[in-house]
């Protein structure tokens, strides 16, 4: 009879087990999200920022609690450099917390901590260029990092170029960051 | 790439030389078809391609090594993005086992088909800054042989394919029609 009721408890725990690795995998996939980030600004003082949360876009609302990972992270813009000389283009990110509110600019300049994710994206003096999401890609360094940071839902971009405030030389627009996560639905 | 066409060389050198036996319980086989994605939004449907050797096991049992080959297609938009990125691509081997009256001479022969392997995935347009991944997966449909005549089969067969996935799944739908081959008398 013990023997009947440990067979069966192992049976049932089996059962359950599968049935919950059968719900996770059917309902897991994978998702894109699009998030605009606001580049069109020019660089005050030294550097651009732009806080952005996730919270709030539908696709990452949908998944938040059960993301099982980032697959990949790209970006969309318009870069326009109206400056004499050739300006490389540099993004930062950094996790933070607390509002995302725009005019809340960080008085401590670029955090020592942030993480390089594009550099050395060039543009010749008066030139323009699109960069798409299969061109991001090729610009994009310490992925795994990044991946990290885009999982706290909330972080900080930073960026550097040529010009100051208001000089309006090196313009960035459109700027899209695309998420491809794999996870499952709540 | 060249491994795995080693790979296919032997399991149809394998089935070869076992093809003068009395009792003949060997083949190989070849499918092509579609493969749908299932909650992909990076992806598109695309094709496979899927090479066997055939053990026939028990009489309504038949295990079948395979080694495929499949690319999904690459959606050109998403959400006014131009997604300009390739779709993946799958390089998967492992065992089937078709369960039924399949392979067995003339007429209409329905099966199941049950398997695991492991699969490889990657991306053209991301191996520059990530690696291509090998996870083990399973899959699990149901098909139908036609004998044609007592060597020569065509078959028609729906896979699903579930890809572990960090806790999760690529899950992915295989629509395959093919040809199958049996040495000596026929299987």
């Amino acid at each position: 009879m013990k023997k009947r009721t440990l067979t069966f408890a192992i049976l049932s725990l089996a059962l359950l087990c599968l049935a919950g690795v059968g719900c996770k995998l059917i309902m897991s996939g994978t998702f894109v999200i699009v998030e605009e980030v606001e580049f069109s600004f020019t660089a005050d003082g030294s550097f651009y920022w732009y806080p952005v949360d996730l919270t709030g876009n539908s696709v990452w609302e949908d998944h938040k609690d059960n993301i099982d990972r980032i697959d990949m992270i790209g970006f969309s813009f318009d870069i326009q450099n109206n400056s004499t000389e050739t300006c490389e283009f540099n993004a930062m990110f950094v996790a933070a917390t607390g509002p995302a509110d725009p005019s809340d600019w960080p008085t401590g300049g670029i955090p020592s901590g942030a993480v390089s994710v594009i550099s050395g994206l060039t543009v010749p003096a008066g030139g323009s260029e699109t960069v798409t999401y299969g061109e991001s890609l090729g610009h994009i360094s310490n992925l795994e990092a990044f991946k990290d940071i885009i999982m706290t839902g909330r972080f900080d971009y930073y960026g550097t170029s040529c010009g100051v405030t208001g000089d309006s030389l090196f313009v960035v627009t459109d700027g899209l960051l695309v998420i491809t996560l794999s996870g499952s639905e709540d | 790439m060249k491994k795995q066409v080693i790979i296919v060389g032997v399991l149809v050198m394998m089935a070869v030389s076992f093809a003068g036996a009395q009792t003949p319980k060997f083949g190989v086989g070849f499918s092509g078809g579609i493969n749908i994605p299932i909650i992909q939004d990076d992806q598109k449907s695309g094709s496979i391609f899927e090479f066997r050797a055939r053990f026939s096991a028990l009489p309504f049992l038949t295990i079948e090594p395979k080694l495929s080959f499949s690319s999904y297609g690459s959606p050109d938009t998403f959400e006014d993005i131009i997604w300009d990125v390739d779709g993946s691509k799958i390089t998967a081997y492992g065992v089937d086992g078709i369960l039924g009256g399949a392979l067995s001479g003339p007429g209409f022969a329905p099966f199941f088909v049950a398997g695991m392997g492991w699969y490889k995935i990657s991306n053209d347009s991301y191996e520059t800054i990530q690696d291509s991944e090998t996870k083990f997966g399973f899959s699990g449909g149901m098909g139908f042989a036609i004998g044609i005549t007592p060597k020569f089969s065509i078959d028609a067969r729906a896979k699903a394919h579930f890809i572990s996935w960090d806790g999760g799944a690529k899950k992915s739908l295989a629509l395959l029609g093919g040809l199958n081959y049996a040495f000596g008398g026929g299987i």
